[in-house]
């Protein structure tokens, strides 16, 4: 009697929970369609139109309007300057608080923001993020020249491996920084490349050895070089295998210390927040409910994932949850691992 | 190979492809032509369309478009003195002036032939340089990038004319200005001035429609009337313009070849072709001194080159997906969108060869269209330069601040004013504005790869490469000739004015140069060591250069030399020269102002209208049928169909802060 009596009244705290929960995200729903129906989502984009990033963005923005209550148009604008900073910086501090004004930057900008780099100027656990469209998965190609066939090999190499790169604090100048530092890696670091497409030139003219960039982009810009064995995928540096490259360690797979393995997720995990959207701090809580929902819902329409296919663009949805969930986990890093990635990022 | 050639020329032609590139051309055309329309951001736009298209439709349509912006855009430098697109710079130099002296038909006319027979060639190398591409590209690699861009500095010297002290110093102040951002070794912010704005760099664009077309439009306020002096103009300089491009063609295939050559290089950027043709014109003529001053070779050499370009920096994309240039980094997302893949499938007969093939038909077919076209509205253009330059200023200072909008920022219309006042007091002056450019085009480019060479191949190991000890030479060559001409011929004493010590304006911005150069030299002292190379070996030696410049200057008088020359040119006297240049200054930073604290939309319509009936004193109708042009252009063309991010309103800024949303 009493086993049942509990039953009863915890069914009944559930329903009632369940039936307000569903009442409440029709409410909110509601106030969402009236806060944005008939008005213009615009989507800020830190890096110039037709690049990699604003690809992205605008198939994203083509599919988002019939999953936003009140079925907003979405535009998207670019807004270049310091690395995607600006137009982060701008969205958080100007940008209007009603749901309207959205940003679309890379996520390493957090783990600047958390190291201290000049350049991201915003509280990381105040901005609205609204969620990831698509994660990073990084991985090294070296070149066949080397006769390098394993990770092992690549890592424990004698004559020092030149690893083409962009700018310090750049991610793929980063990982490949700490990962070395973290197995004892012999890597020599070029930087200066404009860009991914230089580094694999680079790679291909003999002046670097490898390079180490979005698994993504690589397996589609780089198909030519990958399918006439001019290089190889060697090793990747991220938090798992990437399931297209079920054979290439990853660099987790290999000993190392616990401080090593910290530095490692603080560095890492920009890839899973890498093509991070965001709303203007002040959006109303329902309404940025209501965009969370249109984001993920979008993400996961088949239509928008044909035009994606198309493009060959990989959409993997991570929700502001989650994104919340690894900002704080970046942010508990302990402080002096902190200091020693930004010496890192800082350092030529 | 043949049969490929046959193919694409057949798809090309077929029907809808054939009526995608009229499409294509009609956009490229009005994108061409309307300075602040970028060709870039047109065909972003046109992206969604050419999702479910063929992809020879698809490029029909992409590179219709993009292989006749540049001929278009050397129209609108030539007219107003305005690029109407960042590559068509050069353009403006020597095809303003002869618009000025009434021969905007010849100078048109020179230029659509050269860019022609440039689009012609351009598609030729892509065709030959199929099976070279590969080694061709790899061989250079960063150390022979590097000595490319120092065969480029030397130019700096070629285009000093007559005084190679200043040619020198704007070509340095040109590096200082390609040096500002972040460094790209260790990330030290370098000459940002703490704004975020600078860390990308100094944009190309505002930097040369400030230089250029400010001065230009400070010019036609000055001199009144309209822009072609000389009234009545012929349009019989149509026919002489396209014997100039036949009786110079030597120099049109030299300049073609530059334009594809530099176009084939990754990283070299569309600005720099056009500039080191132009150098190269003037290098390769008799008599120097008419350059700047409507000389036809001037409009020759980079009407060829900017529209060689394209085939040549489609040669990169196709064999590494590595774009050449702008255009061929927005066609690279196009072959992603079209499931293509660059590299070898695409220059096997067997494979998408005819695909490639057909680009290069497109490149031709379109600007074969394009020309004869253009000569049909020929008289119609030449007519735009004797209108009344009062109605003409209000809408090219509009033109100018929208055109400079790149980074969608604020900053840009700063760089278009700042950059605007500095080449007014370049010109007022006489110091010449391309060596600077040559040193913002290549300065980047020249540290990183260096660098990079040093990094690759320890020390001096880059510099055993045979391609690099051949441009090697080339550079030594091209430094020691006209040291060598000098020597043997020393330039006439230009003392200019009486002697005597006196301190002119000229000399106070010749002083002002040593400031800049000390204050570049000073913070560079404590940065990291590999920031700090290039800043302290360059300007070091260019502090000492500006200063005997600044006592040279002090020796003469300049400014009354060039206000003297230019009263004259205007026929007015002093003082209503002197109240002029004030009053149109004072409008530039009128409008700056306006819409600054009121926005684009109501801004410039608003600045427009009252510099119409304050200034111009035109009559109500026609005061207030420009403003309201220029009001519906902006708002819809930038606000609607171009969906412009415009600046938010200082005022309404200031206004939401002291009256919370």
């Amino acid at each position: 009697m009493k086993l049942y009596r509990r039953f009863f009244s915890a069914a009944l705290v559930l329903a009632l929970t369940l039936g307000l929960s569903v009442q409440t995200t029709l409410a909110q729903t509601d106030e969402a369609a009236k806060a944005l129906g008939g008005k213009t989502i615009r989507i800020i984009v830190g890096y110039s139109a037709g690049g990699g990033f604003d690809i992205v963005a605008r198939v994203v923005a083509r599919h988002l309007p019939k999953h936003i209550p009140g079925k907003p148009s979405v535009n998207v604008s670019n807004m270049t300057g310091a690395g995607g900073a600006v137009a982060l910086n701008y969205v958080y501090s100007r940008g209007t608080p009603d749901g309207l004004t959205w940003v679309a930057s890379d996520g390493a900008l957090v783990l600047g923001k958390i190291l201290g780099l000049q350049g991201p100027e915003f509280d990381t656990d105040k901005y609205p993020w609204i969620g990831v469209a698509q994660t990073e998965s990084q991985a090294c190609m070296v070149s066949t020249r080397l006769g390098i066939t394993t990770a092992e090999q690549f890592l424990k190499s004698k004559t020092p491996i030149r690893i083409a790169s962009t700018i310090p604090g750049d991610s793929v100048h980063i990982r490949p920084v700490i990962a070395a530092e973290a197995v004892g890696a012999n890597f020599k670091i070029i930087q200066g490349y404009p860009g991914t497409a230089d580094m694999r030139l680079a790679i291909q003219s003999g002046d670097a050895d490898a390079a180490c960039w979005g698994w993504e982009s690589m397996k589609v810009t780089g198909a030519d070089m990958l399918q006439r064995k001019e290089a190889i995928p060697i090793l990747q540096l991220g938090f798992e295998r990437h399931p297209d490259l079920p054979n290439v360690p990853n660099i987790l797979d290999f000993p190392m210390s616990n401080d090593a393995k910290a530095m490692w997720r603080l560095v890492a995990g920009p890839g899973v927040i890498a093509k991070l959207f965001a709303a203007s701090p002040g959006t109303p809580g329902p309404v940025l409910a209501a965009l969370r929902k249109g984001f993920g819902d979008a993400l996961k329409d088949p239509e928008l994932l044909a035009d994606a296919a198309k493009s060959k663009i990989s959409i993997q949805h991570v929700s502001a949850e989650q994104v919340t969930q690894i900002v704080k986990e970046m942010n508990a890093t302990p402080p002096e691992l902190k200091q020693k990635v930004a010496k890192a990022a800082r350092s030529g | 190979m043949v049969e490929a050639l046959i193919n694409g020329l057949a798809a090309v032609l077929q029907w809808p492809s054939f009526g995608f590139i009229l499409l294509g051309i009609a956009i490229g055309l009005v994108v061409g032509l309307l300075p602040g329309l970028g060709s870039g951001t047109a065909l972003v736009l046109m992206f969604p369309f050419v999702f479910k298209m063929e992809p020879v439709q698809a490029f029909a349509l992409l590179l219709g478009m993009a292989s006749v912006v540049s001929t278009a855009g050397d129209l609108t430098a030539i007219l107003f003195g305005i690029p109407g697109e960042s590559d068509c710079a050069a353009s403006v130099i020597d095809g303003h002036p002869m618009a000025k002296q009434g021969e905007a038909g010849r100078a048109m006319a020179a230029s659509l032939m050269s860019s022609l027979i440039g689009a012609v060639f351009g598609g030729l190398v892509l065709v030959l340089a199929v099976p070279l591409v590969r080694p061709l590209v790899l061989s250079l690699g960063a150390p022979g990038m590097f000595m490319m861009g120092m065969l480029g500095i030397t130019f700096i010297a070629t285009l000093s004319g007559g005084d190679m002290l200043k040619g020198l110093l704007a070509g340095g102040l040109g590096l200082l200005l390609a040096m500002a951002g972040l460094d790209s070794y260790t990330a030290t912010p370098r000459y940002t001035f703490g704004l975020y704005y600078l860390w990308d760099g100094v944009p190309l664009v505002p930097v040369t429609i400030g230089l250029f077309a400010i001065p230009e439009i400070v010019d036609l306020a000055i001199k009144g009337g309209s822009i072609s002096q000389l009234g009545a103009t012929k349009i019989g300089g149509v026919m002489q313009g396209v014997k100039d491009t036949f009786i110079h063609w030597k120099l049109v295939i030299r300049c073609s070849a530059i334009g594809s050559l530099i176009g084939m290089m990754p990283g070299m950027g569309s600005g720099v072709g056009q500039f080191l043709a132009y150098a190269h014109a003037v290098q390769s003529s008799k008599n120097r001194e008419r350059f700047g001053k409507g000389a036809i070779e001037g409009v020759i050499g980079p009407g060829a080159a900017n529209n060689s370009k394209e085939g040549g920096s489609l040669i990169p994309t196709v064999a590494f997906g590595v774009p050449g240039g702008l255009h061929s980094a927005l066609l690279l997302g196009a072959f992603t969108i079209l499931g293509l893949t660059p590299g070898l499938a695409m220059l096997r007969p067997e494979q998408n060869l005819s695909l490639t093939y057909s680009l290069v038909w497109t490149i031709i077919i379109a600007n074969l269209i394009t020309v004869p076209l253009c000569f049909l509205f020929l008289k119609q253009l030449v007519h735009l330069t004797e209108l009344k330059g009062s109605i003409l200023i209000p809408i090219l200072l509009m033109l100018i601040y929208v055109g400079g909008f790149v980074t969608n920022t604020f900053g840009d219309m700063v760089m278009v004013l700042v950059f605007g006042a500095l080449g007014w007091l370049m010109v007022t002056f006489g110091w010449l504005r391309p060596p600077l450019l040559i040193g913002l085009v290549l300065g980047e480019l020249v540290e990183k790869n260096l660098f990079i060479a040093v990094d690759a191949y320890g020390g001096f190991g880059w510099l055993q490469r045979p391609i690099v000890m051949v441009l090697l030479a080339i550079v030594v060559i091209g430094v020691a000739t006209p040291v060598y001409q000098r020597i043997k011929n020393p330039p006439a004493n230009q003392s200019g004015g009486e002697a005597g010590w006196r301190l002119s304006y000229g000399a106070l911005f010749s002083f002002g140069m040593i400031v800049v150069f000390a204050a570049a030299l000073w913070p560079a002292l404590s940065w990291p060591e590999r920031a700090r190379i290039f800043p302290i070996v360059i300007f070091g030696p260019l502090l000492v250069l500006s200063v005997a410049n600044f006592i040279k200057d002090l020796r003469r008088r300049p400014w009354t030399e060039s206000i003297k020359q230019a009263i004259d040119e205007a026929g007015i006297d002093e003082a209503t020269f002197r109240k002029r240049t004030r009053e149109i200054l004072g409008w530039v930073v009128v409008f700056f102002l306006s819409l600054w604290l009121l926005g684009f939309p109501v801004g410039i319509p608003l600045a427009t209208f009252v510099y119409l009936k304050l200034a111009a004193r035109e009559s109500w109708t026609t005061s207030i049928l420009v403003t309201f042009g220029s009001w519906a252009f902006l708002v819809g063309v930038f606000g609607y169909v171009l969906d412009f991010l415009f600046p938010e309103a200082a005022l309404y800024r200031l206004f939401s802060t002291v009256v919370p949303r």
